[in-house]
């Protein structure tokens, strides 16, 4: 073989290779934007949640809202202690909303109103009553 | 004359072989992003429908970060926001109750409030398969003057 061909054949390889390195590179960086579209539905997912729980319905005129308040009181709401009704319910709607219990923290100020804690990357939402921060935490 | 035949015919095979790769890779990620643009427009969607004034709950004029079930129950939003769902993929949109548990299924005039699915917009149209995005979210029923569990469900029709 002459020595143009040869280099004929070593330019294509180059041509080859930068091929492939750009159909993987454009691959990866599609891939990028999809965890970014899964980060938004899960940041959305949190805040729902979140406002989802304060409104629901305990017994009559109450709302979880109303039952948070009286836990940070200390107090009771529909003849019941509020920080039991807190933990009790609040574990029942994040459990059938599909979250494990290794996934996500329930917060009244510092104290834990869920079964686990989890660690990692994080989404907050939070909101004050009271002066108590009251925090859902997901973690993934 | 030999050789540099055989270097030409080496050439393009390798070229033809690169090409059919590089246009396989190139339909998959055509597919991909047609499949992902789908899916970004229904994240959209899951927003802007639980913000459809129509629906929303309002209390003395003040709206509230919820669905009054009332309102969905009568509410078609095929005569008004026809445009929002003629996004690039066809969409089943429905909200359901989760907790308390629902003792009936899909909700009519009939059977409300005791059901558990209020179909939003249903394309009805056929389909294999399905990917379903949701969003928890307050129903509010006004007759009780209760506030739900439920969820807001897109279910994208592949």
């Amino acid at each position: 073989m002459k020595r143009g061909q040869l280099e004929i054949i070593g330019f294509m390889v180059i041509i080859i290779l930068l091929l492939f390195s750009l159909i993987f590179y454009f691959k990866f960086a599609a891939n990028d934007s999809t965890d970014l579209l899964q980060e938004a539905e899960e940041n959305l997912e949190v805040s729902n949640l979140l406002d989802a729980i304060k409104m629901y319905t305990i017994c009559d005129d109450t709302q979880m809202s109303d039952v948070i308040k009286s836990c940070v009181d200390g107090g009771n709401e529909c003849d019941e202690d509020a920080c039991a009704i807190v933990e009790r319910e609040v574990q029942q709607i994040i459990s059938l909303n599909g979250w494990d219990n290794d996934t996500y923290m329930f917060h009244i100020g510092d104290i834990l109103y869920s079964q686990g804690t989890c660690k990692g990357n994080t989404f907050v939402d939070d909101y004050i009553t009271n002066g108590e921060t009251i925090k859902l935490t997901y973690c993934y | 004359m030999m050789e540099t035949l055989m270097v030409a015919v080496v050439f393009m095979v390798v070229l033809i072989i690169a090409l059919a790769f590089y246009f396989k890779f190139s339909l998959d990620s055509i597919e991909e992003s047609g499949e992902e643009a789908c899916l970004v427009s229904n994240t959209v969607l899951l927003v802007s429908v639980s913000s459809v004034p129509e629906i929303q709950c309002s209390i003395n004029g003040k709206t509230e970060n919820c669905i009054d079930t009332s309102k969905l129950i009568v509410f078609d939003p095929s005569r008004v926001y026809g445009s929002m769902f003629t996004t690039n993929c066809d969409q089943k949109v429905y909200f359901e109750q989760i907790y308390p548990e629902p003792e009936n299924g899909t909700c009519d005039q009939n059977n409300y409030p005791d059901c558990g699915i209020f179909e939003f917009y249903d394309p009805d149209v056929s389909y294999s398969s399905s990917i379903k995005i949701s969003t928890p979210t307050s129903l509010y029923f006004p007759l009780t003057e209760e506030y739900k569990f439920g969820k807001l469900v897109i279910e994208v029709l592949l």
